[in-house]
């Protein structure tokens, strides 16, 4: 068989499938809410609640991504434990080296790294850079539309 | 090439990542949404507190519970529910997470009335559900109102991996895997 006989409607292919022509760069990706590996988990609260959003990310003085915080770790690393928010800094309580995506991978990455590692928030990468991130709300809403 | 999946009767073309796979799984899950419902996930751990308990027991519970949120439950009727977020929300910046928040119960502090969910709806009305209100999760009753679960987003996100085995079984660990020493496995 060769590429000759191949109809592009065997291959499942919908063109009036939004999703076709979208890279995950093009989805409704979340504007990432950024702070230091110095500053405190206080800061990063106060950021996550003045913005209504679950996660913060941690970027080095070269403006990579180093780490994730979220507001589950304000409960499981923080709050728990009894630790002051005051004084403990992100560095030491965020997820380090976290799972990323990148900006060209298909929805269905998503879905299969949310599936696996039971994460609520994903940074999305573009050259090596945070571009945004993706959430599972997010992801579940893809199912919606139509 | 050309499949069908033995897990859910679903034809898909295309490998891997090409865009065929894309389109074809997110069509189908689209249709499986709409056709299963909350009881179709199978049992949906609710940790759960009376009313009384302490924000200190709240946030021990809450943690070794990794659902992300504790319903509050006066017998088998929820009367709230207290999240992550709400911990978020609650957290003072300017003292310790010690001290008289401990004795608060947990009554003063969950959010109420719950957000709740039919065990019979659909698992698309569950996802509308989320999505439109900001929840990441939904208390599961039945038509009486005891409950019967709590609906987290990621039993959705399983639930809907799950129906592709073969093909999120298949994928590498790391899509854009770069190897350093190129002799390395």
């Amino acid at each position: 068989m060769d590429l000759a006989g191949l109809d592009v409607q065997a291959w499942g292919v919908d063109p009036k499938d939004p999703l076709l022509a979208t890279p995950l760069s093009a989805l409704l990706l979340k504007k990432p809410l950024i702070l230091g590996p110095g500053s405190t988990v206080a800061e990063a609260v106060d950021l996550m609640r003045e913005r209504k959003e679950g996660c913060v990310f941690i970027e080095n003085e070269g403006a990579e991504l180093i780490g994730v915080f979220t507001e589950r770790d304000v409960a499981v690393r923080v709050a728990s434990r009894g630790r002051d928010p005051q004084q403990t800094r992100l560095q030491d309580v965020m997820t380090a080296d976290p799972v990323v995506l990148q900006s060209d991978d298909p929805v269905s990455w998503a879905l299969h790294r949310m599936g696996i590692d039971g994460f609520r928030h994903i940074p999305v990468l573009e050259g090596g850079r945070l571009h945004g991130f993706l959430s599972s709300r997010t992801v579940l809403k893809l199912l919606l539309d139509s | 090439m050309h499949w069908r999946s033995t897990t859910t009767n679903c034809e898909f073309a295309g490998s891997g990542l090409a865009l065929g796979y894309n389109a074809g799984i997110v069509n189908a899950l689209r249709d499986l949404i709409v056709d299963n419902r909350v009881l179709d996930l199978g049992p949906l751990p609710a940790p759960r507190l009376a009313p009384n308990a302490t924000m200190h027991q709240a946030l021990q519970f809450l943690v070794r519970g990794r659902r992300g949120a504790i319903v509050v439950v006066e017998g088998m009727r929820p009367v709230g529910i207290f999240t992550e977020r709400d911990v978020l929300q609650r957290l003072p910046a300017g003292q310790s997470s010690r001290g008289s928040r401990d004795k608060t119960p947990l009554s003063e502090v969950m959010s109420q009335p719950p957000a709740t969910i039919q065990r019979k709806a659909s698992l698309r009305d569950a996802i509308e559900t989320m999505v439109e209100q900001g929840y990441r999760h939904l208390v599961v009753v039945d038509r009486s109102g005891d409950l019967k679960g709590l609906l987290t987003t990621n039993d959705l996100i399983q639930y809907l991996t799950d129906q592709f085995p073969e093909e999120t079984v298949n994928l590498p660990p790391h899509l854009h895997q770069q190897y350093r020493n190129p002799e390395g496995a």
